[in-house]
């Protein structure tokens, strides 16, 4: 029985290094935003390959303007660990002017990613009403390598409770939430740990209680997802 | 650990219950494929369902007609129809779609605060790509303000924990759209992520 016992043991603990060191790259099904794959912005301007994003609050518990400042400054203004410039500048990220509010449907729609904070999401599937937040993939279009298909958009819903504070737990939220924009996934069972935004102790992966930017396997995989590599 | 090695290697593409440090937690098999137009494992070919506006129910046929005619049509123009997957199979409209909403009033497009025109999340999504509701022209500025047609969100799919996309669209066009170069290479394409033209 040990004899047999032995080689499945070491062939699942090999599974499960590998498993490990993937971590949030599992496979064909990693949904990303379609303008992850190219840039044609300038340094002062967006292009249409880049990633613009409006925020927008829904409580006076945290304003547009404050969350806004926070947001822009996790995601482009800590060098080493924001995703801006992620794959080779790829992912681009541009905070737009004004509120998401304040754009006509037209020019909404040319807007890649929302981040909109409320008390509760009673009509978001899978926010759990004042639980979770939660992220919404919509417009599935054709990748134009015709490899597979993507989204034009991403709509994020914080909860209030998680950003009110603008500090680590809210930098936590922002970064694993845009992962998830970005094609990363959460963890697939409990105890599925590595040092990564996604997998960090809001999974009860305490022993990576200090990850809530994106790190350097972090950053590998969107480059992954960006080259279609995945 | 047995039960979760005879889970990877009997059946990896199975649903799996992991168990690990005593918490026990599902994967389940998604149902998207990215690979095609379609998004859902489960549809083999491209299926349309058709909402009429009330108005209109006496017109309900050939309204179902015309719709199924564009779709042919834009099957032989889209230079993309191949590539998205969706020359597989007889193209069908079927009148009436899951859930059966009406649309009322503008709608947004992209889901914000979970908006949706259709049954929004389900475990399996229909085998409809699109939900094609066809409005009154009469109720069209209500209902589209100045646009030729407007989209939103049908039916969602899990992803994963906290994360859904959307795997149906809805299309939202007045009558006097079909039929129309327009409608098909502009609104049926975009309802389909093909690229409009």
């Amino acid at each position: 029985m040990t004899r047999f016992m032995l080689p499945a043991l070491a062939l699942l603990l090999l599974i499960v290094a590998v498993a490990g060191a993937s971590h949030s790259h599992n496979g064909s099904v990693q949904l990303h935003i379609s303008t992850i794959h190219d840039n044609n912005g300038t340094s002062t301007a967006p292009g249409s390959l880049d990633e613009e994003y409006c925020i927008q609050s829904h409580t006076s518990e945290v304003s547009t303007t404050a969350l806004g400042d926070y947001i822009e400054t996790m995601l482009t203004k800590r060098p080493g660990k924001h995703w801006d410039g992620a794959a080779s500048w790829r992912v681009d990220l541009w905070r737009t002017a004004k509120p998401c509010n304040q754009y006509t449907s037209a020019e909404r729609a040319a807007i890649e990613v929302e981040y909109h904070v409320a008390t509760a999401w009673p009509s978001v599937p899978l926010c759990g009403n004042t639980t979770y937040s939660c992220t919404v993939l919509s417009k599935p279009t054709l990748d134009p390598l015709k490899k597979h298909q993507h989204y034009d958009w991403a709509v994020i819903h914080f909860q209030s409770r998680h950003v009110r504070g603008l500090d680590e737990r809210a930098r936590n939220f922002i970064n694993h939430e845009t992962g998830h924009v970005l094609g990363l996934a959460d963890p697939r069972w409990a105890g599925d740990c590595s040092e990564s935004v996604m997998h960090n102790a809001l999974y009860g992966c305490n022993q990576f209680a200090y990850v809530t930017y994106p790190t350097a396997s972090d950053l590998a995989s969107v480059a992954r997802i960006a080259a279609r590599q995945n | 650990m047995i039960r979760l090695a005879a889970c990877v290697l009997v059946a990896s593409q199975l649903s799996c219950t992991f168990s690990v440090d005593g918490h026990t937690h599902d994967e389940p098999e998604t149902v998207l494929d990215m690979s095609t137009a379609l998004l859902v494992k489960s549809r083999d070919r491209l299926a349309v369902c058709l909402q009429i506006d009330p108005l209109l129910a006496e017109h309900t046929q050939v309204v179902a007609a015309r719709l199924h005619a564009d779709l042919v049509a834009l099957a032989d123009a889209h230079p993309d129809w191949q590539a998205s997957g969706l020359d597989h199979g007889e193209i069908s409209v079927e009148v009436g779609c899951p859930g059966g909403a009406i649309v009322d009033g503008p709608i947004s497009a992209k889901g914000a605060g979970g908006v949706v025109l259709g049954p929004g999340l389900l475990e399996e999504p229909s085998p409809f790509r699109t939900h094609v509701h066809v409005i009154a022209d009469s109720r069209a500025t209500a209902v589209l303000g100045d646009e030729p047609y407007a989209r939103a969100l049908a039916e969602l799919a899990q992803v994963d924990e906290h994360r859904v996309a959307e795997v149906s669209t809805a299309l939202v066009v007045p009558a006097s759209a079909l039929g129309s170069e327009a409608f098909r290479m502009q609104a049926l394409a975009d309802s389909l992520g093909l690229q409009p033209r």
